[in-house]
């Protein structure tokens, strides 16, 4: 197996068991996180409460399962945004040029101008607080990611002989656009996805950290963390868990994302082979 | 050898020792003279005369205003602004003999004038005094002399005197009035230094105090709004103290550091569930009953307080004398709570919003009594609000189904007896007793109608009563002088002083 393989082995395990765990929360957790038990309040880990207890008595594995929901969804949306606004603009400026593409990469360095997560904040901080705020938030700072990634990869293409022949037969831009470019990107774009994906659980959790993001009764890992601040001397473990499923989750999707990359380089692939 | 290069060490080491010792003893030993302590909320505008915000008596009552009387850090009331007073044999008419040489910060005289226009404006039609019912109650004021101020009020009221100790009643300057919001000008031993708005109030000396002279020259008074900010504040020495600090389960932590002093008093804080009991189903009589039997105290007060709390059952604090213990009126009791959901029709439960406050007591027990009343199928939607949309939406707009918060003005059992309170509650026999409270001046027989009043509205379930809010203060050991308990709102430095 080579390293790119690897990678992306270790990677879509991971992301896959956050992926199931959040899925199976849907209909299942160790315990009700909705009903506080506050007499069992800070227990260690035990045999009924795999990971102990949090300050009202909750289950934290519980507790971690639900907020992988909540971060997998801002996320998700706000990648849907990016890649559903982005990616139409970038093939667009691509392949109309001129006036139009100038104004949506001028528009992209704009938006890039500004620090993303500093924008969030900005964003929600205006539009208050709020899990849909911050998906909002955290869409919005992926469109010129997707638009310049799509953009540039379309430009690359746009040379080749077959989309030449594609004209030649016959065919308009957007068919050219959707049966020939689209599935020669896609492999890059879904790179750029699961980059965005795990910047997408970090921003949630920021937002969520400082009070812009998940609001109670909403759990979430980042929510989780702010609650566990000022518990931290007496109760580290409430800081802990969800700061690894963070770090564990952003991990494996940052695996998975070079593995892809790596297995999707034509470059690489022909040498591996 | 080895003795030789022993003897160097030791010189050595009694040389640095003798530079740690001077750099001790250097400097700082002059007796520190400002105080910066933290509030968790910003107060509105400094004017405590227009606004039912406690953060505004918090940092300007006693400090840069003052009234008549004041409440004194037991809950008894001193004369202040008044040397003395007699009080007429019907109740109804107070003569003050008011002290003569104070000043206004601005220079100009405290006189009869003042508390005439004071009161007076308390009353006005376009007051926008908190407690402009109690106002209402004075028929007229009289200037008799520069010094002397007799109040005739339409019949006699008990707590009169109390009242007037409050920061709503503090005595204003007609000149200054109109601007005391943005720029306060009192009689007080402290005057107004700056306000950075979303940072912190400035207080310094007043150099013409009329009375003994504080000893602090300056005093800052900085908000900080989050709990793990206000204690790394605390740790880092950047604030001397919380009068009240907001994350109870950091008090441990302080208590076990030398530096600092955790005392925890009481507050006149009745933390409640605040219900709507005009809007639909809470107007039903067995669902706030089924809600009080829902409602688990204990949880409440250990989650969210962390066990700094006392239980209660009726709107009254249990260091008061008239306090008589209503906890046991609906106990927790799940199945009787059922039963009285299925009684008002409502077996299958209902969907409600409970809006909440910033303060923890809220957000925390928000989160508890939304379990706590999911067990019988009360659906609540929690919603965080800021303090100016609360007041906006709820104190004022009355548009709310529950809410969460603490009552911290004293003896405040009588806003059940307000027609155009947010409780919306209306209750003719409580209004009737209310009445005769006001016309009582006896201790005792006044504690038998307080008491009374407790039994009504715990009964009539108006709230979901939760627990008196615990002062847990937290400051420097060497900052003496800060209040133990708050019978009143308000942070008094007037006899705060660094110890050496």
């Amino acid at each position: 197996m080579t390293r790119a393989h690897t990678s992306f082995v270790i990677g879509a395990v991971i992301s896959g068991l956050v992926a199931l765990s959040a899925a199976v929360s849907l209909v299942w957790t160790p315990h009700a996180i909705d009903t506080l038990n506050v007499a069992a309040k800070l227990q260690g880990p035990s045999a009924a409460h795999l990971l102990g207890t949090d300050q009202y008595g909750r289950d934290l594995l519980s507790m971690l399962m639900v907020g992988a929901r909540t971060s997998i969804a801002v996320a998700l949306v706000a990648v849907g945004i990016g890649l559903g606004v982005g990616l139409p603009l970038g093939l667009l400026a691509a392949r109309r040029g001129g006036i139009l593409d100038e104004a949506v990469m001028r528009f992209n360095d704009l938006v890039f101008a500004f620090p993303a997560l500093l924008s969030a904040v900005l964003i929600t901080a205006l539009m208050g607080p709020g899990a849909f705020n911050a998906i909002l938030a955290i869409g919005i700072f992926n469109i010129p990611v997707f638009a310049r990634v799509a953009r540039g990869a379309a430009l690359a293409l746009s040379s080749r002989e077959y989309l030449m022949a594609a004209r030649v037969a016959g065919k308009g831009e957007g068919r050219v656009t959707l049966e020939h470019i689209l599935p020669n990107i896609a492999s890059l774009l879904i790179v750029q996805a699961s980059i965005q994906f795990s910047l997408g659980i970090l921003a949630e959790a920021g937002l969520s950290y400082v009070g812009l993001g998940a609001q109670p009764p909403l759990t979430s890992w980042g929510r989780m963390l702010n609650e566990a601040q000022t518990m931290m001397a007496f109760a580290p473990q409430l800081a802990l868990y969800p700061g690894l499923a963070i770090i564990i989750t952003v991990i494996g999707l940052n695996l998975l994302g070079d593995g892809l990359r790596d297995l999707t380089d034509p470059r690489l692939r022909r040498r591996t082979a | 050898m080895m003795q030789y290069r022993g003897s160097h060490l030791r010189a050595a080491a009694l040389a640095g020792l003798s530079v740690l010792a001077f750099l001790g003893a250097g400097p700082a030993e002059a007796a520190k003279t400002s105080v910066t302590l933290g509030v968790r909320l910003e107060p509105p505008h400094l004017d405590p005369t227009a606004g039912a915000a406690a953060a505004i008596d918090e940092v300007v009552f006693i400090n840069l205003f003052e009234g008549l009387t004041q409440v004194d850090r037991d809950g008894s009331v001193k004369p202040v602004l008044a040397e003395s007073w007699t009080i007429s044999e019907d109740g109804k008419t107070y003569t003050f003999k008011l002290r003569d040489g104070v000043k206004f910060h601005d220079g100009s005289d405290f006189n009869a004038d003042d508390v005439k226009f004071s009161l007076e404006r308390g009353k006005a039609a376009d007051s926008a005094n908190a407690q402009k019912a109690k106002f209402e109650q004075i028929e007229a004021v009289e200037v008799v002399s520069p010094t002397e101020v007799k109040v005739t009020l339409k019949q006699p009221v008990g707590d009169f005197l109390t009242f007037l100790g409050t920061g709503d009643a503090v005595i204003v300057a007609p000149e200054t009035a109109a601007e005391n919001k943005a720029k306060p000008v009192g009689t007080g031993p402290f005057r107004f230094g700056q306000w950075v708005q979303g940072d912190k109030v400035d207080l310094t000396r007043s150099p013409d105090y009329w009375g003994t002279p504080v000893k602090l020259e300056k005093a800052t008074f900085k908000v900080i709004a989050d709990n793990a900010a206000a204690f790394s504040a605390m740790m880092a020495g950047d604030v001397d103290g919380f009068p009240i600090f907001n994350a109870p389960e950091n008090l441990p932590q302080f208590a076990a550091d030398p530096r600092f002093a955790v005392v925890v008093g009481t507050t006149e804080g009745e933390t409640i569930l605040s219900t709507n009991n005009a809007r639909e189903p809470f107007s039903n009589l067995k669902v706030r009953q089924a809600i009080a039997h829902a409602i688990d105290r204990k949880a409440i007060i250990d989650g969210a307080m962390f066990g700094y709390g006392t239980p209660i059952g009726s709107h009254f604090a249990p260091h008061h004398p008239a306090y008589k213990d209503m906890t046991s009126t609906y106990p927790q009791d799940l199945e009787k709570a059922k039963a009285l959901m299925a009684e008002a029709g409502l077996a299958n439960g209902f969907k409600a919003t409970l809006k909440l406050p910033p303060p923890t007591y809220a957000r925390r027990g928000g989160e508890i009594l939304a379990s706590d009343l999911k067990k019988i199928g009360i659906e609540l939607e929690l919603i965080p609000l800021e303090w100016a949309q609360w007041l906006e939406q709820v104190f004022k707009g009355k548009d709310y189904d529950l809410t969460i918060v603490s009552h911290t003005e004293a003896n405040d059992i009588n806003i059940y007896a307000r027609d155009d309170y947010y409780f919306n509650y209306q209750n003719p026999e409580l209004k009737a007793l209310m009445a005769k409270l006001e016309a009582t001046s006896d201790p005792a027989a006044r504690n038998e109608l307080y008491g009374e009043a407790q039994e009504i509205i715990a009964k009539d379930a108006v709230n979901g009563y939760l627990f008196q809010l615990a002062k847990t203060g937290v400051w420097d050991a060497k900052l003496k002088g800060l209040w133990e308990n708050a019978p009143v709102q308000a942070n008094d430095l007037t006899g705060v002083y660094w110890e050496d």
